[in-house]
């Protein structure tokens, strides 16, 4: 395994550390990672750093960076658009940069929080892309996800903790937390909010036409957005895209990963995605 | 004055066993020359919520002339190695390490080691072989108590853990806690193994003796938490060549990584950057 630091994009503006396999071969493939909300490049407890070192013992190049402005990257310069733009432009730098130098043609993205977003947008934007996944990002509910939520929170309570928010209740000192609305952004992705219904799946359509191996997954911490494991399916079963999206309910997993077994579990899952990965790349040779 | 902030350069640097990353920055080609300062990270998600505050530090140095050099301790950050190879005399041989690193990348004939929290305990343990270049050691709340810090990261994570999920886990963080066996080998994210736990235990405030070296020791500490008492009471008793600053904040480094809170501490910056200077 051997790790190199890069600087790359306008004005080698942006840094990142490229992480290759002792294979001898030229990779055709890379994984990018990048930031989480503020967090930098090594990700939510130095997961992106774990996760390229368990990639490179299975074969696979990627590169872990930070987008313009977060971690060690300077701030974009004369740019148009907001973060969201930039992200996408971020991105598609970093797959300039490895095309370039390195001859990788496809790529798979993965986000966690904010960068769950980035990672679809750039998905839609870039052919080159041939996997995502996206770890709390949009999400679309059902007239089943409000009910679970309330059966789970209600079936988790203690006899004390129903008594006592019965009493509130009745006193009148609870207001009930309005559900969020499809509007609204997605977990941690402030200021973004999902794509309408139609246009998402529009764009879905378009990433599975383009046979790319899209993962949506969704933590416990997020559970007033997506509450249940068939709630991606219930929300799009109908579409001619649903057999080709796998989205994965993980109640086990927190939104940062906190604990190391719950580190482990999210380096488990990319593992296990990888070959869906190199199939869609294989399949656009 | 104009001034040339010429582009950081991030590199692997070290024995190939213990490749360390680190980034440098070139002092400001037009301000007066100054001694390379090398920053010394904290520990684990403190080290992670902080990267920013020492990216913005090491910027503001760079204006004010002095070359720097970022590093990561092994199995931190981008270096080499895993969480679990945590070990503060092997991290103290990264100080002297990256020390070298910089006085060979800069030209800088003397060096300023700036420490925060874990990082300064380090800084400090590192001191003991300091080169002679070493002019000042500058020490930003660091952790003298290691039995203190060890009970504090035990609480932030049980409290961090316990806001995670919507839908509280049971037995909960909390209820895992009452068990004193649990948590132990591992704070916010990243691990404590066995070593780092003894070594981290062994610190203790009472009776602590200052390295010989260097000539001048700053502690940067906000006096109104038991560890500021502490340090200020510790330096009471040092040679004169210790001095405390006053620096207030409420800045909790230990803090969630989704956690919206400040990321830079302006009056710490701004002490900061004047102690590392060689006239300060």
């Amino acid at each position: 395994m051997t790790e190199t630091p890069l600087l790359f994009g306008p004005d080698a503006s942006l840094v990142g550390v490229l992480t290759q396999p002792d294979t001898g071969s030229a990779s055709k493939l890379a994984f990018l990672t990048f930031n989480a909300g503020v967090i930098p490049r090594v990700g939510p407890h130095r997961l992106n750093v774990k996760l390229a070192r368990t990639l490179a013992r299975a074969g696979q190049t990627s590169l872990r960076f930070d987008l313009s402005g977060q971690g060690d990257s300077r701030s974009a310069v004369g740019t148009e658009g907001d973060f969201w733009d930039q992200a996408v432009r971020d991105l598609r730098s970093a797959m300039d940069h490895l095309e370039q130098h390195f001859g990788i043609r496809h790529f798979a993205l993965i986000g966690i929080c904010s960068g769950a977003v980035n990672v679809f947008a750039a998905a839609r934007a870039d052919a080159r892309v041939v996997g995502l996944l996206s770890f709390d990002g949009h999400w679309y509910g059902t007239r089943w996800s409000r009910p679970v939520r309330h059966w789970k929170r209600f079936r988790n309570l203690s006899w004390a903790a129903v008594a006592a928010t019965a009493l509130r209740r009745l006193s009148g000192l609870v207001v009930e937390k309005p559900a969020p609305a499809e509007g609204e952004p997605a977990p941690g992705a402030a200021g973004s909010a999902n794509p309408p219904r139609a246009e998402f799946v529009r764009a879905l359509q378009a990433l599975a036409d383009r046979r790319v191996a899209v993962f949506f997954m969704y933590s416990g911490s997020s559970i007033e957005y997506y509450s249940y494991a068939g709630q991606f399916r219930d929300a799009f079963g109908r579409e001619a895209f649903s057999d080709q999206v796998r989205c994965d309910f993980r109640p086990d997993l927190d939104h940062t990963l906190i604990s190391l077994a719950a580190q482990q579990r999210m380096i488990d899952v990319v593992s296990g995605w990888v070959p869906e990965v190199q199939r869609a790349s294989a399949s656009q040779a | 004055m104009s001034m040339t902030v010429a582009p950081i350069r991030p590199f692997y640097f070290g024995d190939p066993q213990r490749r360390l990353f680190g980034i440098f920055h070139p002092a400001a080609a037009s301000a007066a020359a100054q001694p390379g300062v090398l920053l010394c990270p904290a520990f684990g998600q403190e080290a992670v919520r902080a990267h920013r505050m020492m990216r913005v530090l090491a910027e503001r140095l760079v204006r004010a002339g002095h070359p720097v050099l970022r590093f990561d301790f092994h199995g931190t950050g981008d270096s080499m190695g895993d969480d679990v190879d945590g070990d503060l005399h092997g991290w103290a041989g990264d100080v002297l390490a990256a020390d070298r690193e910089l006085r060979a990348r800069s030209g800088a004939l003397h060096t300023t080691w700036i420490g925060m929290r874990l990082g300064a305990a380090i800084a400090l343990l590192a001191a003991e072989q300091a080169p002679p270049g070493l002019l000042r050691l500058v020490v930003w709340d660091p952790v003298l108590d290691g039995a203190r810090y060890l009970q504090y990261l035990r609480e932030r994570h049980v409290a961090i853990l316990g806001d995670a999920f919507s839908v509280t886990p049971r037995p909960s963080a909390s209820e895992r806690a009452r068990d004193p066996s649990e948590f132990q080998d591992e704070a916010i994210g990243f691990a404590l193994p066995p070593v780092l736990r003894e070594q981290v235990l062994a610190l203790r405030p009472a009776g602590r003796r200052w390295p010989a070296r260097p000539a001048s020791i700053v502690a940067l500490t906000d006096p109104s938490d038991a560890d500021g008492r502490d340090l200020v009471a510790a330096c009471a008793a040092a040679p004169s060549r210790v001095q405390t600053v006053e620096v207030r904040h409420d800045t909790v480094w230990a803090s969630d990584s989704a956690d919206n809170g400040a990321l830079i501490t302006a009056p710490a910056l701004m002490l900061l950057v004047k102690h590392a200077g060689a006239g300060a």
